[in-house]
C-alpha cells in the first residue's frame, strides 16, 4: 500500500516536470510566433510606407529640381551684377549700400543652394527605397565586401573628422566563401551600420572625454552552411528601448537636424529582408555595446522577389 | 543662318531657366532657343523650322500625352540628322539603354549638369562651325 502510494507520487513528480516542460516549450513557440508576427507586420507597415515615401518623393523632386537650379543660376546672376556695377559710375555711398545688399541676397541663395542640396539627399535616399535591385547581382566574397566597407567608412569617418579615431578588430570566417547579392547595396547596408557605430563611438567618446574608453568596432564573418552571418558590433553609447522600437522606421533618427535622414536603417532593412531574402537583428546594452547581425541566404538575390518595381 | 536648340518640356519654368542660363550665348547670337511644352507641338515646330538650322533638341521623357521615349523616333524619323539629347529625373540603366538604342545622343538627369550640358552645345556649335 505505502509501496503503492510512493510510486504513484513519484511518477506524479515526473508527469508534473513533464508538464511544466510542456508548458515551457509552449510558451517559447508562442514568444517566437509573437516575433514572427510582430516582424511581419513591421515589415508590412515599411513596404506601405515605402511606396508612399516613394510617391511623395516623385512629386517633390521636380519642383525641388527647380528651386536648386534657379537659385544656383541666381547666385551667378549676382556675380554678373557685380562686374556691372563694378564699371558704374556711382556716388561712394550708394556704391557701399548696393554691395552690401547684394552681398547678403549672395549669402542667402547660398543658403537655399545648400538647404536645397540637403532636400535632394533626402528625396534621393527616399527614391531609393523603392528600387528593387539596382545595379546587378552576382556572387560575392563576403569576406572581400565586409572589408571594403570597413576601409571606405573609416576613411570616410577620418575625412568627414580628422580627429576620429577607432580601433577596428576583424574576425573573419575563411569558410565565409560567396553569396549571391547585389554588391551595390549590401555595401549601402554595411557602409550604414559601420558609420552608426563609428557615431555611437564617437559620442561615447566626446562624452568620456576620452577617460579609459577605447573606441573599438568589430566585423565578424560566420558561415552557417547556406547562410552567411555577418555582425558589426561597436562599444558606443548603445541604443535604448525605445530607440530599438522605432529604428527601422523611415525618417526616424535619434541625430540632429541636418545630420541624419532618418532612412539609414530603414533602407538597410528593406535592402536585407525585401531584397536578399536575410534577416537584420540588433542587440544593444545602452552604455555598453551595439551589435547588428545579418543573416543572408547564400542565394540571397535570387531568392528574393525578382524584378524591379518603380 | 541663325542656330536653334529646341527644348521640350512640359514644365512651363523650364523657358525661364535656360533663357537665364544661356542668356549670353542668345544675346552674342551664338544660337537661339525655342521651347516646346508637349511632344505634338515639339515635332510642329521641327517640322516647320525654316531658315534656321535645328543643331540640337533636348527633351524631357514623363510629359503627359506622348512621352519622349515616343518622341525620339518620332524626330529620328523626321529629321535624322539633328541629334538628340534626352532629359529625365530618373537615369536607370535600362532607360538609357532604350534611348541611346533609339538615337539619342546622350542621356542627362535633372537635376540638369548645365555645365555638361554647355559642353554637349559647344561641341554641336564646333560641328556647324
Amino acid at each position: 500500500m505505502f509501496v503503492d502510494q510512493s510510486g504513484i507520487a513519484i511518477e506524479n513528480v515526473r508527469l508534473f516536470d513533464e508538464v511544466e516542460e510542456r508548458t515551457h516549450e509552449l510558451s517559447r513557440s508562442l514568444e517566437d510566433l509573437r516575433t514572427a508576427q510582430d516582424r511581419l507586420v513591421q515589415t508590412e507597415k515599411l513596404a506601405s510606407l515605402g511606396q508612399l515615401t516613394a510617391g511623395i518623393a516623385h512629386e517633390i523632386k521636380n519642383p525641388l529640381n527647380f528651386v536648386n537650379n534657379f537659385s544656383a543660376l541666381s547666385g551667378e546672376l549676382i556675380d554678373d551684377l557685380n562686374s556691372v556695377l563694378a564699371g558704374a559710375p556711382l556716388e561712394a555711398s550708394v556704391r557701399e549700400e548696393v554691395g552690401e545688399l547684394i552681398a547678403i541676397l549672395k549669402s542667402n541663395l547660398d543658403k537655399v543652394v545648400q538647404h536645397g542640396k540637403r532636400a535632394d539627399s533626402i528625396v534621393r535616399n527616399m527614391l531609393l527605397h523603392s528600387r528593387a535591385g539596382s545595379g546587378e547581382h552576382r556572387p560575392i566574397d563576403i569576406n572581400a565586401i565586409v572589408e571594403e566597407s570597413l576601409n571606405l567608412a573609416y576613411h570616410g569617418a577620418r575625412a568627414e573628422k580628422p580627429g576620429f579615431n577607432v580601433t577596428l578588430t576583424r574576425n573573419f570566417d575563411p569558410q565565409a566563401g560567396d553569396v549571391d547579392l547585389y554588391p551595390q547595396e549590401i555595401t549601402r547596408v554595411l557602409l550604414n551600420l559601420i558609420s552608426n557605430g563609428f557615431y555611437a563611438t564617437a559620442k561615447r567618446s566626446a562624452a568620456a572625454n576620452g577617460a579609459g574608453y577605447e573606441p573599438t568596432l568589430s566585423a565578424t564573418t560566420m558561415s552557417l552552411g547556406d547562410r552567411v552571418e555577418i555582425r558589426i558590433r561597436d562599444n558606443g553609447t548603445g541604443i535604448p528601448p525605445e530607440v530599438k522600437e522605432k529604428m527601422f522606421n523611415p525618417f526616424f533618427t535619434t541625430k540632429p537636424a541636418g545630420e541624419g535622414t532618418g532612412l539609414g536603417l530603414s533602407l538597410s532593412h528593406d535592402i536585407v529582408v525585401k531584397q536578399h531574402a536575410g534577416t537584420i537583428d540588433v542587440i544593444s546594452q545602452p552604455g555598453e555595446f551595439t551589435e547588428f547581425r545579418i543573416v543572408l541566404p547564400r542565394a540571397a538575390a535570387s531568392l528574393a522577389k525578382s524584378g524591379g518595381e518603380e | 543662318m541663325s542656330l536653334l536648340i529646341l527644348v521640350v518640356d512640359d514644365e512651363p519654368d523650364v523657358e525661364p531657366l535656360f533663357r537665364q542660363q544661356f542668356r549670353r550665348d542668345i544675346r552674342a547670337s551664338r544660337f537661339t532657343m525655342e521651347f516646346a511644352q508637349s511632344a505634338v507641338d515639339a515635332l510642329e515646330q521641327i517640322d516647320h523650322a525654316e531658315g534656321v538650322t535645328l543643331i540640337l533638341v533636348l527633351s524631357d521623357i514623363n510629359m503627359p500625352g506622348m512621352s519622349g521615349l515616343e518622341l525620339l523616333p518620332k524626330i529620328k524619323v523626321q529629321r535624322p540628322d539633328v541629334p538628340v539629347i534626352m532629359i529625365t529625373a530618373y537615369g536607370d540603366a535600362e532607360t538609357k539603354r532604350k534611348v541611346l538604342e533609339d538615337g539619342a545622343e546622350a542621356l542627362l538627369t535633372k537635376p540638369i549638369d548645365f555645365a555638361a550640358l554647355r559642353q554637349q552645345i559647344e561641341t554641336r556649335l564646333g560641328m556647324v562651325a
